[in-house]
């Protein structure tokens, strides 16, 4: 490592927070600005939903992807709102009775705003049908025909039946009806003779009688067997009859509502199937009670057994023509006003996407008919957008398969959950699918997509577009008065006070410390409308018109002090020695690391004791934390990485000949990421060359084999944890906080840092290389090997080598020693 | 117009079997019951004329199927059972009504047993004939008798009376029926309409007066008819002419009493009450 260790100087107060400039912004209070229409920072997303809107082929649906709190539904729905607005209204879609086979109505389509009116034509047509039906029915020429078809029956029978009887009578016997039958017996004067008397009548006479009696009634016989083809003859001239009458009256009326729809055909054979059925079955209409104005009025739920809900039309789909007004009860999906629908479904369960079909119960037992196929999402959307939430659809059961299903098929066929999981075997209903032409936005977090991706084969022909949402914004002039504009949008949809020019200031300051840098914003445009809200409370509270500075940071320290439980009680375990860690001296093996915690959304710093004992060994580096299983993968690396440079940086020429041990001490949960690594080189150091390391300071940064000092995360919550115990126990001066140079553009750091920072009460080094560190952390100087390949005497890194060279001397004698041992 | 004693019917008596005819009977049996607020009798005659047929060895039951022997004890089982059914069907009638009701159930020759039991009632209520595909005689032999022989009123049903048709009543002079008929067409919702039956022209234009004046008085929706004949066919002319549902006939009155009840009853298809 040629030329001189560099740097060493802490971070002036200015560099640890990026302060927005508001001199250049020209408004006073948000008030001044308008609202944003444009989404700031999100180019990717957006023009992959320009482009998926655009492309019109099957497949392109759009995965919007980004973590919470981005407002992706708002700006994609937005987005939809607009684009929709300049298409189309999509067609009308219903569900008539299929004559032929009830269970499988027909789906009709009609041009939008015309199926309500179908439907009412429909409504309308049975009501005069009911009327002019009965009417006709109940006419003196129907009477009359009917009459004198019936009468033919009983002269019929009557002069078949009067033959026998005028036969019988000739021979003294009368044809008799009783409860059981026809019967013949004798009569005299009239009466039917006495049994008595017909035992005194000569043999002959008796004899006579009898035979009389078989001859007439096999003449009785064969008349009576023609009696059930004369009732068929007339039950079929009555129903020629019926026909007959039913086709006048019927003709006319569906005749005139078939006018209307001249110009589609499937409705026109819609119709001429109806006029069939009607015909064929007038008794549905005669039976219904006559009440004036017809049938009762078709109401779905008393409805039940209304024989005439057959012709009923089912609208599932009812979009506005355009130029056509909305009407008010009739929210929900349909297109308002001749435009494209744009849908949201925040419960996409099987049914409420695919549609469902409804039963009700009738004499114990489940029964449906196609007026009781409801319509799902798909329906609504059809012709248009529809969200979807995707975490939603996939824990749904069978959502997701059968929206699938759908995309694939180009189709909404509705059937029952159950039928399609294969778990019923009777259906009730199948009825005809409805093409399906629609695009979809799932909404969902990025996991989800790479997941989706990564298992289901079927999702990348289906979604081929996705948005991509980034939670970060860069900063720049013009993007920060775009952000100052995003958040007098907010302000005035959330109805909050104006916010001063300062305040948008200090809102622009928290987003970039949401972000985690100074040179960027945060999109969580949720996060800063929360803040933005509770701001305007406590301005509200102050009784000032206009939201202050002041208030936002309230805002900021009040939600801090909230979610701020755990983290005071972890510092009071420190200051009440409990948890062990130092902040002055100097001890040897011995150093303050930083760690982050997250709880619910907030983050906090640590500082943990790590240690670092040194014997003669092998030369292996024995990680506690691993060793226990308490260190994840990423911290035994760090180890690891150590180890590396350790045996390439000091007397590379003879074996690494220590045993060391590393730990976190006070240490209960697991601990896992690298950024410990510096700390733990600086430990390891100090304790092979007994050198003490201040404990004034706490370290941060991870570290590579050639010591040079790597970015972390979190670096503000670690150097405030740090701060916060230090101030506590007061602020020496001699107190702060090493982290990576590279993390210098991190910084956002809270007020009362800069402030004691500003007063040289506390200190921030940034660090590129462990031997910085280490000169920070020992005050020795790290040196650097002259043209002699030597560390300067004085330097530390002189004495590391000066132990390492000892301890491999002292493992050689040591192996000589026990080789003779062996030999022995 | 002099006072006479006035008509009401109090208690009504309705001759049952199971044939549509007498469903009919029934069904304006208990309308009138009820409007009236009368009291109801069913009644059911076990046919000894038939059980003694059914003694005589040569009887036979003859049906499409074949012959069979007429056994008395199954004919009385289905006696049983027709009684049965009637007493159903008058109950179900008396509760549509809200009528006081009772049935009995007697044994003798049908006719004979509904003249005699007609004896304690105002009025008797039964089929035209309870044989109506077969017999060749429009009207049975029971309704004959009964229609002949009953002292009391008679009403004579072959359908059901048409709903909203008017009632036809005969009038020449007197007031003894016209209350009942102001009642009947309060009962039935119907209009009225009175045909009027004189001698001589003069007789039927002075009748007509008071008739008109009556309806008007009583504040009744109807009209008033000349009948040209006191004769059958002209009442039947008549009916078909206004679509009368029901036709009254007092028959104390002089020309009515001559009338021909057999045939007009024969002829009708509407019912018939014989006002007695």
């Amino acid at each position: 490592m040629p030329g001189e260790i560099k740097g060493g100087a802490p971070l002036a107060a200015e560099r640890l927070c990026w302060r927005c400039d508001t001199s250049g912004w020209a408004f006073e209070t948000t008030q001044d600005l308008e609202d944003l229409g444009e989404v700031i920072g999100q180019a990717r997303a957006v023009e992959a939903i320009h482009f998926a809107v655009g492309i019109e082929q099957p497949g392109y649906n759009i995965f919007a992807l980004g973590p919470e709190g981005l407002d992706k539904h708002g700006i994609v729905r937005r987005f939809l709102e607009a684009k929709a607005a300049g298409q189309a209204a999509p067609a009308d879609w219903c569900y008539v009775n299929n004559f032929r086979e009830a269970h499988a109505p027909k789906a009709i389509r009609l041009p939008p705003g015309r199926g309500m009116a179908f439907k009412e034509g429909m409504a309308r047509l049975v009501t005069d049908l009911h009327d002019v039906l009965i009417s006709a029915f109940e006419s003196e020429e129907y009477r009359t025909r009917r009459q004198v078809i019936e009468e033919e029956l009983k002269e019929r029978q009557q002069a078949s039946a009067s033959e026998v009887e005028a036969a019988a009578k000739e021979k003294g016997l009368a044809l008799v009806r009783t409860p059981l039958g026809f019967a013949f017996a004798p009569v005299s004067e009239g009466k039917l003779v006495p049994p008595e008397a017909f035992e005194h009548f000569p043999k002959e006479a008796r004899e006579k009688i009898e035979a009389d009696i078989e001859e007439l009634q096999k003449r009785l016989q064969a008349a009576l067997e023609k009696t059930p083809l004369w009732i068929k003859e007339t039950r079929e001239k009555v129903r020629a009859l019926n026909q007959e009458i039913a086709q006048l009256a019927v003709g006319h009326l569906i005749g005139a509502l078939s006018d209307a729809y001249a110009d589609l055909p499937e409705i026109m054979a819609y119709l001429t199937e109806v006029r069939q059925d009607v015909i064929g079955n007038v008794d549905l209409f005669l039976q219904q009670p006559k009440q004036g104005a017809g049938p009762p009025p078709a109401r779905e739920g008393d409805a039940g057994r209304d024989p005439l809900r057959r012709y009923r039309v089912n609208l599932v789909v009812h979009n506005h023509a355009a130029g056509e007004t909305r009407k008010s009860e009739n929210a929900g999906g349909e297109a308002a006003e001749g435009r494209a629908p744009v849908v949201y479904e925040d419960n996409p369960t099987f049914d409420r996407l695919l549609g469902y079909i409804e039963h009700r119960a009738e004499m114990g037992a489940l029964v449906t008919d196609f007026n009781l196929i409801r319509p799902g999402a798909l329906h609504k959307a059809n012709g248009g957008y529809l969200i979807l939430d995707a975490r939603k659809v996939l824990t749904r059961p069978l959502a997701w398969d059968g929206l699938k299903r759908a995309l694939f098929a180009k189709e909404i066929r509705t059937e029952p959950l159950a039928h399609m999981a294969g778990l019923l075997s009777t259906s009730s209903l199948e009825p005809a699918p409805i093409p399906l032409n629609l695009k979809i936005v799932l909404i969902g977090d990025r996991q989800l997509y790479y997941l989706l991706s990564f298992h289901d084969p079927e999702f990348g022909d289906l979604f081929k577009v996705s948005a991509d949402f980034d939670e970060v914004i860069d900063r720049s002039a013009a993007n920060d008065r775009l952000y100052a504009r995003q958040v007098a949008t907010l302000a005035r949809e959330n109805a909050l006070r104006p916010f001063g020019r300062e305040a948008v200031g200090r809102v622009l300051e928290q987003a970039a410390r949401q972000a985690g840098d100074a040179e960027r914003l945060s999109a969580k445009t949720d996060t800063i409308a929360d803040l933005l809200r509770e701001a305007d409370h406590w301005a509200g509270a102050e009784g000032r018109e206009i939201v202050e500075r002041d208030d936002v940071q309230k805002a900021i320290d009040k939600q801090v002090y909230r979610q701020d439980r755990v983290r005071q009680r972890m510092q009071e375990q420190i200051t009440r020695g409990t948890v062990l860690i130092d902040d002055r001296g100097a001890k040897v093996g011995q150093i303050n690391g930083l760690s982050v915690l997250s709880l619910g959304g907030f983050s906090f710093g640590r500082p943990s004791r790590i240690s670092a004992r040194v014997r003669l060994g092998r030369g292996d580096l024995v990680d506690i934390e691993r060793e226990v299983e308490l260190g994840g993968p990423l911290h035994s690396k760090g180890v690891l990485i150590l180890r590396g440079f350790l045996s390439s940086h000091y007397a590379s020429d003879r074996p690494l000949s220590l045993s060391a041990s590393l730990v976190f001490e006070q240490s209960y949960g697991g601990v896992d990421g690298d950024s410990a690594s510096s700390a733990e080189l600086y430990a390891l150091l100090s304790a092979i060359a007994e050198v003490p390391i201040k404990q004034s300071f706490a370290v941060t940064g991870s570290v590579n084999q050639y010591g040079e000092v790597q970015a972390i995360g979190g670096v503000n919550e670690k150097i405030e944890g740090f701060f916060d115990l230090c101030a506590e126990r007061g602020l020496t001066g001699e107190q702060g906080v090493l982290i990576p140079d590279s993390n210098v553009k991190h910084l956002m750091l809270r007020p009362d840092v800069i402030e004691a920072v500003r007063d040289d009460r506390f200190r921030i080094y940034p660090v590129a290389s462990i031997e910085q560190g280490i000169e920070i952390l020992t005050g020795l100087p790290a040196g650097l090997r002259g043209p002699d390949g030597r560390f300067p005497e004085d330097s530390l890194n002189h004495r590391v080598e000066a132990r390492l060279i000892a301890l491999a001397e002292q493992r050689r004698a040591f192996a000589r020693g026990g080789g003779e041992e062996e030999k022995a | 117009m002099a006072a006479e004693a006035e008509l009401a019917l109090r208690r009504i008596l309705v001759a049952l079997d199971v044939s549509e005819q007498s469903r009919a009977a029934l069904e304006a049996a208990a309308r009138l019951a009820g409007g009236l607020n009368a009291e109801l009798v069913g009644l059911f005659v076990e046919d000894s004329d038939l059980l003694r047929m059914a003694e005589l060895p040569v009887t036979r039951l003859v049906g499409a199927r074949g012959t069979g022997a007429l056994d008395p004890a199954m004919l009385r089982r289905a006696f049983k059972v027709q009684a049965a059914e009637a007493r159903e069907a008058l109950e179900r009638s008396a509760e549509q009504w809200q009528v006081k009701w009772s049935f009995r159930v007697t044994r003798g020759s049908s006719a004979e047993a509904v003249v005699a039991e007609a004896g304690d009632f105002d009025l008797v209520a039964l089929g035209r004939t309870s044989r109506p595909a077969v017999r060749t005689a429009p009207l049975g032999a029971t309704a004959r008798r009964t229609a002949m022989a009953a002292s009391c009123s008679v009403l004579v049903s072959r359908g059901g009376q048409r709903a909203g048709c008017p009632l036809l009543a005969l009038y020449e002079g007197g007031t003894r029926a016209l209350p009942l008929t102001a009642e009947l067409s309060r009962v039935f919702a119907c209009s009225l309409i009175v045909g009027v039956l004189a001698e001589t022209p003069e007789r039927a234009a002075a009748l007509e007066a008071e008739a008109e004046t009556w309806l008007r008085e009583s504040g009744l929706r109807g009209r008033v008819e000349r009948l040209d004949r006191a004769e059958a066919d002209a009442i039947h002319d008549l009916i078909k002419r206004r679509d009368a549902g029901l036709l009254v006939v007092d028959q104390r009155g002089p020309l009515a009493s001559k009338l021909n009840l057999e045939g007009l009853l024969e002829t009708q298809d509407v019912p018939v009450l014989v006002l007695r």
